[in-house]
């Protein structure tokens, strides 16, 4: 099966320090990865640089068979989903913040369906009510969960998530390793940035950096 | 009906009134004593050299002279405008600059030559006053619109990444912030158009009617100064939004340094 996500050689430099070098990675369809390591190693820049928010320093990347280039930037943005770890969502209720990725152009294929994300909810342990609430009432967690339900039912071919259970206690922990367990079950790469043992636990590798 | 001119005397008794604000900034501590002298005093000597100069203007009338003025304008409100917002002038100076100027000719030149048919758009009295209160509220506007845009990107920039990692063009990733300063920088502007007559009469109406034009002149006037302030406002603000992108963001849709060295946001 060919490699959903190649990196080759990267090195990447934040503010004067280098976070890594020569570091490499092939997922492929269906793969879950997790990279872990210390604060600060590099974990969120690395998902950052794959989506062409950092420059790299050297090396390639490759999404979907696509190198990463200022031209073909937003053709690799369109197969993926990506979950930061916190995010202020300038939105007042929760419908519209788990609105707002079908409303962009590249997703208009995808049909939202309250039904299909409630059942995505029971999964993650939310109660479908959080959907008339107002988007600032919301805890980190819950705020957490509804972000990834939301860009988990848009279907992309990769997935790069942002330490997604920072602010989650154990069950919820396990209720979203089995969501991310689902979506590469289901044939999606996905690549995570953790250092919650007990969800590492449940990915198919683990990358140290 | 004739203009009844003010006397200097007059002048200098009606400025008699500043004491009163005068006396409460002081008595509460507020600390802004010195700049609200100077600000009188600067208005003061502004206004009437302002009022020397445009009288050589009106005489002159050369629309050579009067589009030199304009563009003259637009330096200094560009720069204003930008200095008020903490951004680098690098980056901002040149599509604030273009925007105010563009907007400018594009809603002066309508207005007068299709709405007022006056024989020369570019005549002196008709061109200048026009650009000058269309210079005076899209600075107000642009001001806090920019401010809003690009403190809410810098602090917010999860979001726009978040929008950006899930497939949205670099349009879609802004729209959100574009809103919000939309919204924050024309709430005021909608609210004193909806109230515009009945809680307040604004300067032009009641400057036409000083002057000694009839009220339904001096009203018709004013409806069509609040309509091309509010269009002139918005047509500036899309302008400079859009060409300021050119600047702000590289070819991966990364946000650039906005902001001058030192310098927080002030929201």
């Amino acid at each position: 099966m060919d490699d959903m996500l190649k990196i080759e050689g990267a090195a990447l430099r934040l503010g004067g320090r280098v976070l890594f070098r020569d570091f490499n990675l092939n997922l492929k369809s269906g793969e879950w990865a997790c990279l872990t390591g210390e604060s600060g190693c590099g974990k969120t820049s690395l998902l950052r640089m794959v989506l062409g928010f950092l420059p790299l320093e050297s090396g390639r990347v490759w999404v979907g068979g696509l190198e990463l280039s200022s031209h073909t930037v937003e053709r690799i943005r369109q197969q993926t989903v990506y979950v930061p770890q916190r995010m202020l969502p300038m939105a007042e209720s929760v419908e519209e913040m788990v609105r707002l990725p079908f409303e962009l152009k590249a997703n208009r294929g995808v049909a939202f369906s309250e039904e299909s994300l409630f059942r995505l909810w029971e999964l993650l342990g939310l109660e479908s009510s959080l959907f008339r609430r107002k988007a600032g009432q919301l805890s980190g967690g819950q705020q957490q969960r509804i972000m990834l339900s939301a860009a988990a039912l848009l279907g992309k071919p990769l997935w790069l998530a942002d330490e997604p259970t920072s602010a989650l206690d154990e069950e919820s922990t396990g209720r979203v390793a089995a969501l991310f367990r689902r979506a590469a079950d289901g044939g999606a790469a996905v690549l995570t940035a953790s250092h919650n043992k007990a969800f590492m636990a449940a990915c198919d590798r683990v990358v140290r950096l | 009906m004739n203009t009844v001119d003010l006397t200097y005397t007059g002048l200098g008794v009606g400025m008699l009134l500043m004491l009163i604000p005068f006396y409460f900034l002081w008595k509460f501590r507020t600390g802004l004593l010195a700049s609200a002298l100077v600000g009188t005093v600067r208005m003061t000597i502004q206004l009437l050299l302002i009022g020397f100069y445009l009288r050589f203007l009106f005489q002159w009338d050369s629309a050579w002279v009067n589009a030199l003025w304009m563009a003259a304008m637009a330096v200094i409100a560009a720069y204003t405008a930008v200095s008020r917002t903490n951004l680098r002038y690098r980056v901002l100076f040149l599509p604030v600059f273009v925007g105010f100027l563009s907007t400018v000719l594009l809603v002066s030149l309508y207005f007068l030559g299709f709405v007022v048919h006056a024989d020369h758009v570019f005549a002196a009295r008709f061109f200048i006053p026009v650009a000058g209160v269309l210079f005076g509220n899209m600075l107000t506007v642009n001001i806090m619109a920019v401010n809003v845009y690009y403190s809410d990107l810098q602090r917010e920039q999860d979001m726009y990444y978040y929008l950006l990692g899930n497939g949205a063009t670099r349009f879609e990733a802004t729209l959100p912030f574009l809103r919000s300063a939309v919204v924050k920088s024309f709430s005021p502007c909608i609210a004193n158009m909806a109230v515009l007559g009945i809680v307040s009469f604004p300067g032009t109406m009641i400057g036409q009617i000083l002057g000694g034009s009839l009220p339904e002149v001096a009203i018709k006037y004013q409806l069509m100064i609040s309509v091309i302030t509010v269009v002139a406002s918005m047509l500036s603000l899309v302008i400079t939004i859009h060409l300021s992108a050119r600047r702000t963001f590289d070819a991966f849709g990364r946000l650039r340094p906005v902001f001058r060295k030192g310098k927080a946001n002030k929201r």
